[in-house]
């Protein structure tokens, strides 16, 4: 990864100074602010008018080209544009987003998607707005009666801070991109694909072997009646390769490597790539006839990549501002601002703003969140204390601004997420050391061996208060360390689980190697793309379980190019 | 050196004629290569080998379209193809099918089917599918057996093959095509939506096309082989809005065909278009109805179409064989729902009107020019469907098959067909292709409305009912949105639109907000008069398994097509003698939009 170029920004932002803000012509921006000033005057009569809209468009060209084994499998070319608007009834402090307790019997579905058209037609794009406003409407004034009427009946909420934090408008403009962006080759990467993924075919135990190229070019125009204009682009590319084989007693065992930059240009060169494929192979045959371990506890070290998905499902979902609200959370850290929650020697940093770090490109990048506030840097726990929390524009006690982490898909109501974590340690050791540790302590507690979790697949993790807290890291690639001296050696069939508490404090020492995870998180405002940095780290104690499996035996017959009397045509063709 | 010349000059030869011999040669090699070496193969330790497998193999071409007041919302062309395998694990006496368990299952391993004709991609495609598919038949056929032993089924019922001998077919249909003009189509929905924008009475407008060409590649253990096409295109313009009471009204139009010579001139559909948005514009500002009727009621054109379908080959119970399952247990017998009284039951009696007879004609393509959608070769298991005379003058005489015998039937009329699902792609259904309903007695539309009124007057009513069309908008047409049944199988529709006929002078009233119930075979058997003159439905026929069960469909406007092409020839009025009209309860009534449409 680290043969990734540096990154440039695609386009460069229009900074405007407040008072005159001298935002570009665009036919969109001006369409959403007519729309939403003419709802906003259609209302004003009403019983409980709106005191807050919203529109986010999010406009997207995506390619995505799909090979295995050589053959090309699939291809999309799309655009869309999707709408999602936030309309309050009430007032800041009291609206219609307020917590109720929930009797509808089917609950809500965060999702519904609102396509607009991909050309700047005033009537069409107007009359779908005013539909879907219109709806959105409905709904909010159904839900404030509710949450009026909740009000009367039900105990006073633990948290009673306010609905909707008071913002400044922000104003920031950046050209479309260029067309020539919007689009990739897309023979000349099936060409690239299919060489790639052909790479599969050299191993005989192979069942899937893929390579799958997504482009996607994000454009998010924001408009709200607090005066914000928003206009920015955001660019993905990302390679992603998966093989799979399958044990003699049904596990199938994958893994996957993905390569993420903003510009295809940015990908590692062709050799590279076959050489990581090869290499993938290689692991997954000795995967395949690697030993199946047994439950344990004890000492493990976490590479960068592991540890940073192990943070993101320990620590991260239990800083995300909202949850602290909500009733049925399990509010981990809620009252523990300024006290040490995590070892002194470690600090956690959220920052949406950076592109790289050390030659790493950041998937959590964005500039603005999806309610239009300014992303920011947050330092959530400095020398182990608990500083802050994720916030979006909903409140909780003791922090009423939004520090720009509300996301979401489109087509979801955002809520405070993740973005790039920084987990850093400022007593860093080196991983021989980290080794050392695990050795020691694997002795101590009468152990043959302790664990290397080297790559993971992703994990999850419950937050709620009536199941306990759990969670559950799936790691893909793991070895054990003996304590004799012997090599390490690569088993399978476990995952990492644990309640998050517990393992905070066992975590002891940090290395001084970041690794970097990037990936997608999903959670109740969709699927999100976030990016982990983070140094190997050495647990004292971790718990392993035994990973569910297909009861499947392995398949009856040989890999059709494999088995030479199955081809009556020999295939010549 | 000569000899080494002679046999480059061969080699080249081959290539060549291979290269003329066109693409499918990759593809059935592939197929039946895996085929062979599976049927051959597959075994697992004490359990049955396959008696009998099939591939199909889907090339699938796609465009979808939709716009909005004169601009696209998407546009997407797709190229992909998929498969399908039926496994039959046993003998063709006694094998896992016809059998009825609850259980989920789904495979460890996903079969990628190459886009392009690629042998070696086919091949492993279809040795994961086929992996998977012989290890769940197998299965599942253990635990018929179980279900067999443990209880006291009917020895005639246990006598009953599984699955039926058919002949092996060889049929190689190229179809000459003109390639899908997503440019074209584009710029017609656009300028066909954009018409709309000249209505501010309606709230919500969207055009839609949808174009497959499709190859179907089949080839089974038997030797049977084929190739066909299975193209459709839909266009589709569809309209919302409220009236002051705030009942939802949606109107649309609805062309198919098979390719885009069949979907009208753009100069037609803008001129339907702005004649729709006119009547659905005479439809808001119409009176709700608020009275309750029985009496005649006369349905025209594509509503007759509609209703005589979703009465007679719309459920599993319609003019089909039926094949009673062996159920697992309790829980799969009470989760399988009931399937209702079957026609099959019915040979030789009423189920109709004596003044109909009913015939399937799958191999008919074009009526007066038309072109009929539901036409086809060869069916979905290799069967080359046959002519066939389902109801003589209102007696029921035979029914449509596939290959899993019925108690009453076992001759194969090849009736398995594809159907088009948005969710679950290409799969298969028991279906007519081409139904031709043949009046013996016929009157002019002028008797008819005369005939109606007349009847009307008998029973001392203000007025008889004319439904010109039915709310099929949704989907190709399914009987879940437009028409619900109750427990004895009669059906309530939704019509777009409905017009009082007064009996004192013959004018027509166009009323919103009422509900049409009592639609039967019973009610099929009292129709009073049909016209001459013929009207031919092209449509794509959602069909229901069974009578409980969940059934999803999306809904709002629509984002894809579904269920399987079907044409019928029939009078273009059907004048029933009595059914009920009533005052719409189903839907929420919600408000009309505080703010005004932005459109004016």
């Amino acid at each position: 990864m680290k043969t990734f170029k540096l990154y440039f920004l695609l386009a460069l932002p229009v900074i405007f100074l407040s008072g005159s803000p001298k935002i570009e012509k665009d036919e969109l921006l001006d369409i959403l602010i007519e729309e939403m000033n003419r709802e906003m005057d259609g209302f004003k009569n009403v019983e409980n008018p709106p005191y807050f809209l919203s529109y986010l468009v999010t406009e997207e060209h995506s390619s995505r080209i799909q090979s295995s084994f050589g053959a090309i499998t699939g291809e999309d070319n799309n655009h869309s544009r999707v709408l999602d608007i936030d309309l309050r009834i009430g007032n800041y402090e009291l609206d219609n987003s307020h917590e109720i307790r929930d009797r509808s019997f089917f609950g809500s579905f965060g999702y519904n998607r609102t396509s607009l058209p991909i050309e700047n037609n005033d009537a069409a794009i107007k009359q779908i707005i005013w539909q879907a406003t219109n709806k959105k409407y409905r709904e909010a004034a159904d839900k404030y009666a509710k949450v009026l009427a909740d009000a009367s009946l039900v105990v006073e909420k633990e948290d009673t801070s306010a609905d909707f934090t008071k913002e400044k408008a922000y104003q920031y403009y950046e050209k479309p991109l260029l067309e020539n962006k919007l689009k990739i080759d897309n023979d000349f990467w099936k060409q690239k694909l299919k060489a790639y993924s052909a790479v599969f075919l050299e191993n005989p135990d192979m069942l899937e072997g893929n390579v799958t190229l997504t482009y996607n070019v994000v454009r998010k125009t924001f408009v709200n009646s607090e005066g914000s204009k928003i206009a920015q682009n955001l660019v993905y590319a990302r390679i992603f390769m998966s093989g799979l084989v399958k044990a003699e007693d049904g596990m199938l065992l994958p893994l996957h490597k993905d390569y993420f930059a903003f510009d295809v240009k940015d990908f590692p060169d062709d050799e590279t790539i076959k050489k990581d494929i090869r290499l993938m192979c290689e692991k997954l045959t000795a995967l395949k006839n690697a030993e199946v371990v047994e439950p344990y506890t004890g000492p493990a070290i976490l590479s960068g990549e592991a540890s940073g998905v192990f943070f993101h499902e320990i620590f991260g979902h239990r800083i995300e501002g909202q949850r602290q609200k909500k009733e049925s959370d399990g509010q981990t850290f809620k009252k523990k601002v300024g006290e040490n929650v995590l070892p002194e020697h470690l600090s956690v940093i959220f920052d949406p703003n950076l592109t790289e770090y050390e030659g790493y490109f950041l998937n959590g990048h964005y500039k603005y969140d999806d309610q239009g506030i300014k992303a920011q840097k947050v330092d959530v726990v400095k020398n182990g204390i608990l500083n802050e929390f994720l916030m979006s524009r909903c409140p909780i006690e003791g922090f009423d601004k939004s520090n720009g982490h509300a996301r979401a898909q489109k087509g979801y109501e955002p809520v405070s997420r993740q973005s790039n974590m920084f987990i850093k340690t400022n007593n860093p050791k080196t991983e021989e050391d980290l080794r050392n540790y695990l050795i020691e302590e694997a002795k101590k507690q009468g152990l043959e061996y302790g664990f290397y979790f080297k790559a993971v697949a992703g994990g999850f993790t419950t937050t709620g208060r009536y199941r306990p807290n759990a969670f559950n890291v799936t790691p893909l690639e793991v070895y054990k360390i003996y304590v004799d001296g012997r090599p390490d050696e690569l088993v399978r069939g476990v995952d990492i689980i644990g309640t998050p508490l517990s393992m905070f404090s066992k975590i002891e020492y940090a290395a001084n190697n970041p690794g970097l995870f990037t990936g997608f998180c999903g959670a109740e405002s969709g699927r999100v793309p976030v990016s982990t940095v983070s140094p190997s780290l050495y647990i004292q104690q971790i718990e392993l379980q035994k990973k569910g499996k297909s009861r499947e035996k392995p398949l009856i017959l040989e890999r059709p190019d494999l088995d030479k009397d199955g081809k009556k045509n020999n295939g010549e063709l | 050196m000569k000899r080494i010349i002679n046999i480059t000059f061969i080699l080249l030869l081959g290539l060549q004629t291979y290269a003329q011999n066109s693409n499918h040669d990759a593809i059935f090699s592939a197929l039946e290569d895996e085929l062979s070496r599976n049927f051959q193969k597959l075994e697992l330790e004490n359990l049955d080998k396959p008696c009998f497998i099939s591939y199909t193999l889907f090339d699938i071409k796609k465009l979808t379209v939709s716009a909005s007041l004169g601009s696209i919302i998407n546009s997407e062309f797709e190229n992909y193809k998929t498969g399908n395998i039926d496994m039959v694990v046993g003998t063709y006496e006694r094998n896992n099918q016809n059998f009825m368990e609850m259980s989920y299952t789904s495979s460890d391993l996903d079969a990628e089917f190459p886009v392009e004709n690629d042998y070696d991609g086919i091949r492993r495609a279809f040795w994961i599918e086929s992996d998977y598919e012989y290890k769940t038949a197998v299965e599942a056929f253990e635990h018929k057996k179980s279900a067999i032993n443990q209880q006291n089924l009917d020895e005639d019922f246990l006598a009953l093959p599984d699955f039926s001998n058919a002949e092996p077919q060889t049929k190689i249909i190229n179809k000459e095509r003109t390639e899908i003009k997503q440019d074209y189509w584009e710029s017609v929905s656009k300028e066909v939506s954009q018409v709309l924008k000249s209505y501010p009475d309606l709230f919500a407008s969207e055009v839609n096309l949808f174009q497959y060409q499709v190859d179907v590649y089949y080839v089974n253990s038997e030797g049977s082989k084929f190739k066909r096409p299975l193209d459709v295109i839909a266009f589709k313009v569809i309209a919302f809005t409220q009236a002051e009471d705030g009942e939802a009204l949606t109107d649309f139009l609805l062309y198919y065909g098979l390719d885009e010579k069949d979907i009208p001139a753009k100069e037609t559909l803008i001129q339907d278009t702005k004649k729709m948005a006119e009547m659905l514009v005479k439809l808001k500002n119409a009176p709700a109805y608020d009275d309750s009727y029985a009496g005649p009621v006369l349905f025209t054109e594509a509503a007759a179409g509609e209703i005589f379908l979703q009465n007679y080959f719309a459920q599993a119970n319609g003019i089909y064989s039926y094949r009673k399952p062996v159920y697992a247990d309790e829980d799969a017998e009470r989760f399988s729902g009931k399937v209702g009284k079957l026609l099959e039951d019915k040979l030789g009696r009423k189920v109709i009107t004596n003044n109909l007879s009913v015939y399937s004609k799958p191999g008919l393509d074009k009526s007066n020019g038309q072109t009929l959608i539901g036409s086809y070769q060869i069916d979905a298991e290799g069967v080359v469907p046959q002519e066939l005379m389902l109801v003589d003058k209102g007696l029921l005489k035979n029914v449509l098959t596939n290959r899993t015998p019925s108690e009453s039937f076992s001759a194969l009329t090849g009736n398995e067909n594809f159907s088009f699902s948005s969710y679950y792609g290409i799969q298969e259904n028991k279906a007519p292709g081409v139904l031709v309903v043949e009046p013996e007695k016929t009157k002019s539309e002028k008797k008819i409305k005369k005939e109606l009124i007349k009847l009307a007057k008998n029973e001392g009513l203000e007025y008889g009912i004319l439904v010109r069309k039915i709310d099929v908008s949704n989907s190709g047409s399914s009987n879940y949105i437009s028409g619900n049944s109750d427990n004895n199988g009669s059906k309530t529709y939704r019509p777009v639109y409905i017009y009082k006929v007064y009996v004192d002078d013959g004018r027509e009233e166009l009323i919103r907000g009422a509900e049409i119930s009592g639609v039967s075979v019973s009610a099929f058997k009292r129709v009073e008069a049909v016209s001459g003159d013929q009207f031919v439905y092209n449509t794509l026929m959602e069909k229901s398994s069974g009578g409980g069960g969940f059934f999803f469909f999306y809904s709002g406007f629509g984002s894809s097509i579904s269920g399987i092409p079907v044409s019928v020839i029939l009078p273009d009025q059907l004048l029933f003698e009595e059914l009920e009209i009533s005052k719409k309860e189903s839907g929420l009534k919600l408000k009309l939009p505080v703010v005004e449409n932005p459109v004016e």
